[in-house]
C-alpha cells in the first residue's frame, strides 16, 4: 500500500468512526430519554403509595400500601426502586421501619447479599450500599469481606455500610482498610462516628499506628464522639506525634472534649516550642473549650508575632465571656498602638456586631 | 546566443533544478515531520481522552451510591475561604457575592478583595450587605505589593463576608492579600465574574475530605455561560451560545476541561488549575509564597511551582482535577477580545515554561517533569508554530512541485478528520456522564462546531498563539487587557453590562 492509499484509508476510517460515534451519541440520548419518560410514567402512579407508606404511624395504616407495593409488577417496581432506596437514607423512625419491611418483602436484602459476590463492581457496590441502608447486623461479616474488594467504590460502599449496620467488631477492619489510601478518609471517619463508643478501643490502639492517616482519623473520631476517658491518650498525641497534621487534629479534638487535662495540654501547646500550625489550632481550640482559665494565656498570645496565633487568640477570647472581654478591653487600653491592641479591638468589635451594636471604639494603629 | 551565454543558461537551469530538488527533498522531510506531529498530537488527545473517559465512567457510577450528603453532613469536611478578587466589577459583583454566599457547604467565608476599582464595585457591596468598617491587623504570611486601605464586614455580624479594599496591584497580588486574610484551611480562588453551581464547593472539596493528608490542590470544570439563563446568580438553563465564535469555544472548553485536565489528573500530571475555580491548602500556598504577581499565567505557574516545591521537599502530595463541579464564565464573543485572551494564554505558557525550564524532562519531577512539561512544550507551546509553519509551506511546496495538490488536501482532511473525531469523543463523554446540553439542536450545533473549528478558528488561534510567544520573547510589558462582557442572560430581563 502506498502513502496515498494509506491516507485515503485513514480518511475513510476516520469518517466511519465519526459517523459511528455520532450515532452512538444520538441513539444513547434517545434511549435514555425514552427510559426516563417510561420510569417517570410508571413511578408517578406508585409514588403516592410510597408516600402513604412512609407517612403512616407504623401500625395497620401501612398494611395496605405495603401490600400493594410488595405486589407490584417487576417492571413497575424497577422504576420506583431507586426512589425507595434513596428515601431509606433520609427517613427515620416508623417511616424507616416501613420502608425496610417493604424492601425486605421485595427481596432486596437477599438480592444484595447474592450480588456481593457478583462480577460487576457496580452491582457489588450497590449491594453493599443497600445492605448498609437496611442496617441488618448479619450483613456485617460480608461487608467486612468487601473491605478488601479490588474496586475502590465497592470498598467505600462497604465502609459506609458497616457504619450504618453498627457492628461492634467492625472498627478494627474499617481502620485497617485505610492502608495505602484504599478507602476515603471521610467515609472511614463517618462510619467510626456512627459506631460510637464501641469503636473506642480500636481507635485508641490506632493512636500508635505507623500510618499518620489512621492516627488522624482516630484522633478526630475520639474528639467528635466525646471520648473524655481517652483525653490523656490524645494529650500524648498532641505532645509528641511525629506528624504536625495529626497534632493539629489532636488540638482540635481536645478543644471538643473540654476536660481540665485538655485545657492544660492546650495551654502548653500554644508555647513557642510547638510547630506554628499546632499553636494556631491550640489558640482556637481554647475558645472551643470555653474555660476562663485560658484567658491569661490567650491574652499573652495577643502579642504573638505570628498573625494567625494572635488572631485566633483574640477570637477565642471573644467567646469566653466577661473575664475575657475585660482582658480584651484592658489590652486595648494599655497596649494602644500595638498589634496586640489591634487584635483585641477587632475581637471586641466583632462581639459588638454580633450583639447588634456598631463597633464601640475607633481602631488603633494597625501595626 | 554566444557559447558563454548558453553555458550560463545551462548553469542557471541546473542550479534552479538543484534548488528545486533540494527544496523538494526538504519539503518532503518537513511534510513527514508535520504528518507525524499531527498524528502524535491527536493521538495524545485520544490517550488523554481515554484516561478521562475512565474517570467520567467512575464518577457516573459513584453517583449511584454516593451523594453530596456524605460530604455535606460530615463533620470533618474542611472549612473553606472563598477568595474573589474584583476590579471594576460594579455590574455583576452583587449577584456574584450573593450567589457565593448561598453556596451549599457546611462552613465557609467569602473574601472579596477590591483591587483598587475605579467604579462603584465597593459601593454596590456596601449597599447590598450593609457593610461597616472593621479595621484589622494586616497579615503578612505572603509578601504583598499593594496596600490594604480598609476592611469591612456586614453589620449583622453573622454573614461570613469580608471585603478588603486595597490599592491596585493586579489579580495575583489581590489573591495573595485574600490568602493572607483567609481564616480557613482551604482557600478557593474564583473570579468575580464567575458563577458556581450550588454544589460546586462540595464536589471540589471532596478529594480533600477523602485524602486530607496528601491532597494540596483541586480544580473544577469551567464552562461557558454565554446565552445560558441565569436567575439569582444561578445558571438555570444551559444552552449553546448564539454566535459560532463562542460555540466553538464551548467545544474547546469541553475538550480541555472534561478530557485534557481530567486525563492529566488521572496520571498525576495536572499542570493547570483554572484561576476561575481552584481550591488549595492555605498552609501550602503560604509556604510557596502565594501567586507570582509577575506572571501573566499565574494560575498555571502556581500549580507548577507547587509541583516543584513539593517534589523538591520529597513530600507525598496529590493535585486533583474533579470533572463534575462547575464554574460558569463568560467567554469572549468578539474576535478582538478572543485574540487578546489567546495571546495572553500563549505568552503565559511560554513564560511559565521558561521559568521552570529546569523541570522539563527532569526525572526528579516525576510525571510532571517527564511527561506533562515536555508535552506542553511540544503540543501546546509549539503547536501554533507548527500549524502556521505547515500552512506557510504550502505555496513553496506548490512552486517546487513538491506536493501533489489532491494528496495535500487529502492529508489535510485526514488531519482535520482526526481532530473532529477527538471533538466527537468529547461530546460522547459529555452526553454519557454530564448531559448539560439538553436540546437536540444544541447537540447538532456542537457537532457542527467541532467540524467548523478546523476552518479558520484553528488557524487564527495559532496566529494569536504565535504573537503571544513573540511577546514573551521580546519581553514587552504585560497587559491583561479589558474583557468586554455582555453580562448574564436572565429570562425576561437583561442583567450585567460591560464589565471591565
Amino acid at each position: 500500500m502506498n502513502t496515498a492509499q494509506l491516507v485515503s484509508l485513514s480518511i475513510a476510517v476516520l469518517a466511519v468512526a465519526v459517523v459511528l460515534l455520532g450515532l452512538v451519541i444520538v441513539t444513547g440520548r434517545a434511549l435514555n430519554r425514552q427510559r426516563e419518560r417510561r420510569d417517570a410514567r410508571l413511578s408517578a402512579d406508585v409514588r403516592p403509595l410510597l408516600m402513604e407508606l412512609i407517612g403512616g404511624d407504623g401500625g395497620d395504616e401501612i398494611s395496605e400500601p405495603l401490600l400493594l407495593l410488595a405486589a407490584l409488577d417487576e417492571r413497575v417496581w424497577r422504576a420506583v426502586e431507586p426512589s425507595a432506596i434513596s428515601m431509606l437514607g433520609k427517613v427515620s423512625g416508623n417511616a424507616r421501619v416501613a420502608l425496610v419491611r417493604l424492601l425486605e418483602q421485595r427481596g432486596l436484602a437477599r438480592t444484595a447479599s447474592r450480588d456481593l459476590s457478583g462480577l460487576s463492581a457496580v452491582r457489588r457496590a450497590v449491594a453493599a450500599h443497600v445492605l448498609g441502608l437496611l442496617g441488618h447486623a448479619e450483613a456485617a461479616f460480608p461487608l467486612v469481606r468487601m473491605l478488601s474488594d479490588r474496586n475502590p467504590e465497592v470498598r467505600a460502599a462497604a465502609v459506609r455500610g458497616l457504619g450504618q449496620v453498627g457492628a461492634a467488631g467492625a472498627a478494627g477492619p474499617i481502620i485497617s482498610s485505610m492502608t495505602g489510601g484504599r478507602v476515603p478518609f471521610q467515609l472511614v471517619a463517618q462510619a467510626l462516628i456512627r459506631l460510637g463508643p464501641k469503636a473506642r478501643p480500636a481507635l485508641v490502639e490506632t493512636l500508635s499506628d505507623g500510618d499518620p492517616a489512621k492516627r488522624a482519623v482516630a484522633v478526630e473520631v475520639l474528639g467528635l464522639t466525646g471520648a473524655v476517658e481517652n483525653a490523656r491518650a490524645l494529650v500524648d498525641v498532641l505532645a509528641g506525634d511525629s506528624s504536625a497534621d495529626v497534632r493539629v487534629r489532636a488540638a482540635r479534638a481536645l478543644g471538643r472534649l473540654g476536660t481540665p487535662v485538655c485545657l492544660d495540654a492546650l495551654i502548653h501547646a500554644t508555647g513557642p516550642d510547638h510547630p506554628h500550625a499546632v499553636r494556631v489550632e491550640a489558640a482556637s481550640a481554647l475558645g472551643d473549650l470555653g474555660s476562663p482559665r485560658a484567658v491569661p494565656t490567650l491574652q499573652q498570645l495577643l502579642a504573638d508575632s505570628h498573625y494567625h496565633v494572635a488572631h485566633n487568640a483574640a477570637r477565642s477570647l471573644a467567646r469566653l465571656g466577661k473575664p475575657a472581654t475585660a482582658a480584651l478591653t484592658e489590652t486595648v487600653a494599655e497596649r494602644a498602638g500595638t498589634p496586640a491592641a489591634s487584635h483585641a479591638w477587632e475581637a471586641l468589635a466583632i462581639q459588638d456586631l454580633q450583639a447588634g451594636r456598631l463597633p464601640r471604639l475607633p481602631a488603633p494603629a494597625a501595626r | 546566443m554566444s557559447a558563454a551565454a548558453a553555458v550560463a543558461d545551462l548553469l542557471a537551469g541546473e542550479i534552479l533544478d538543484a534548488v528545486r530538488t533540494g527544496a523538494q527533498w526538504t519539503l518532503a522531510m518537513i511534510s513527514a515531520i508535520l504528518l507525524v506531529y499531527s498524528v502524535a498530537i491527536n493521538t495524545s488527545y485520544l490517550m488523554l481522552i481515554f484516561l478521562a473517559t475512565w474517570d467520567a465512567v467512575d464518577s457516573h457510577r459513584k453517583s449511584r451510591f454516593f451523594s453530596q450528603e456524605d460530604i455535606y453532613a460530615n463533620p470533618l469536611t474542611p472549612p473553606v475561604s472563598v477568595i474573589m478578587p474584583a476590579y471594576n466589577e460594579e455590574a455583576g459583583i452583587a449577584e456574584a457575592v450573593r450567589s457565593m454566599l448561598s453556596m451549599r457547604y457546611p462552613t465557609f467565608e467569602v473574601i472579596v478583595v477590591d483591587d483598587g476599582s475605579k467604579d462603584g464595585t465597593f459601593e454596590r457591596l456596601r449597599e447590598e450587605h450593609d457593610l461597616v468598617e472593621l479595621p484589622r491587623v494586616v497579615p503578612d504570611d505572603i509578601p504583598i505589593r499593594g496596600t490594604v486601605v480598609s476592611t469591612h464586614v456586614p453589620a449583622n455580624g453573622s454573614t461570613p463576608l469580608l471585603v478588603i479594599r486595597k490599592t491596585n496591584s493586579g489579580r495575583a497580588d489581590a489573591l495573595n492579600v485574600g490568602i493572607n486574610f483567609a481564616r480557613h484551611p482551604l482557600v478557593c480562588m474564583v473570579d468575580a465574574d464567575s458563577l458556581l453551581d450550588p454544589s460546586a464547593l462540595l464536589l471540589v472539596a471532596r478529594p480533600f475530605a477523602d485524602d486530607p493528608l496528601n491532597v494540596v490542590a483541586t480544580g473544577g470544570v469551567v464552562r461557558i455561560v454565554n446565552d445560558c439563563d441565569v436567575v439569582g446568580g444561578r445558571v438555570t438553563r444551559v444552552r449553546m451560545p448564539r454566535r459560532w465564535l463562542v460555540r466553538i469555544q464551548v467545544l474547546e472548553y469541553l475538550r480541555a476541561f472534561l478530557l485534557g485536565r481530567t486525563g492529566w489528573s488521572r496520571i498525576g500530571g495536572l499542570l493547570i488549575i483554572s484561576g476561575a475555580f481552584g481550591l488549595f491548602r492555605r498552609d501550602v500556598l503560604a509556604e510557596v509564597g502565594g501567586l507570582d504577581p509577575d506572571s501573566i499565567g499565574e494560575d498555571a505557574e502556581l500549580v507548577t511551582r507547587l509541583h516543584r516545591y513539593l517534589r523538591d521537599a520529597k513530600r507525598d502530595y496529590r493535585i486533583v482535577f474533579v470533572s463534575e463541579p462547575v464554574s460558569w464564565t463568560e467567554a469572549p464573543s468578539s474576535r478582538a477580545v478572543l485574540a487578546r485572551q489567546r495571546r495572553r494564554w500563549s505568552r503565559g505558557l511560554a513564560e511559565l515554561l521558561w521559568k521552570h525550564r529546569g523541570m522539563i524532562a527532569n526525572p526528579r519531577y516525576g510525571r510532571v517533569g517527564l511527561l506533562t512539561l515536555p508535552y506542553f512544550v511540544l503540543f501546546e507551546l509549539l503547536a501554533p508554530v507548527v500549524n502556521l509553519g505547515g500552512l506557510a509551506l504550502v505555496p513553496i511546496a506548490l512552486w517546487a512541485d513538491a506536493i501533489n495538490v489532491p494528496f495535500a488536501l487529502a492529508l489535510l482532511l485526514a488531519s482535520y478528520g482526526y481532530a473532529v473525531l477527538v471533538g466527537f469523543v468529547a461530546l460522547a463523554v459529555e452526553e454519557y456522564a454530564f448531559r448539560r446540553y439538553n436540546s437536540w439542536r444544541d447537540l447538532g450545533v456542537a457537532a457542527v462546531a467541532s467540524v467548523a473549528e478546523n476552518f479558520g478558528y484553528r488557524q487564527f488561534n495559532a496566529w494569536w498563539g504565535l504573537q503571544g510567544i513573540f511577546a514573551a520573547l521580546r519581553r514587552t510589558k504585560q497587559v491583561w487587557g479589558v474583557m468586554t462582557r455582555e453580562g448574564f442572560s436572565t429570562p425576561g430581563r437583561s442583567t450585567g453590562g460591560n464589565r471591565g
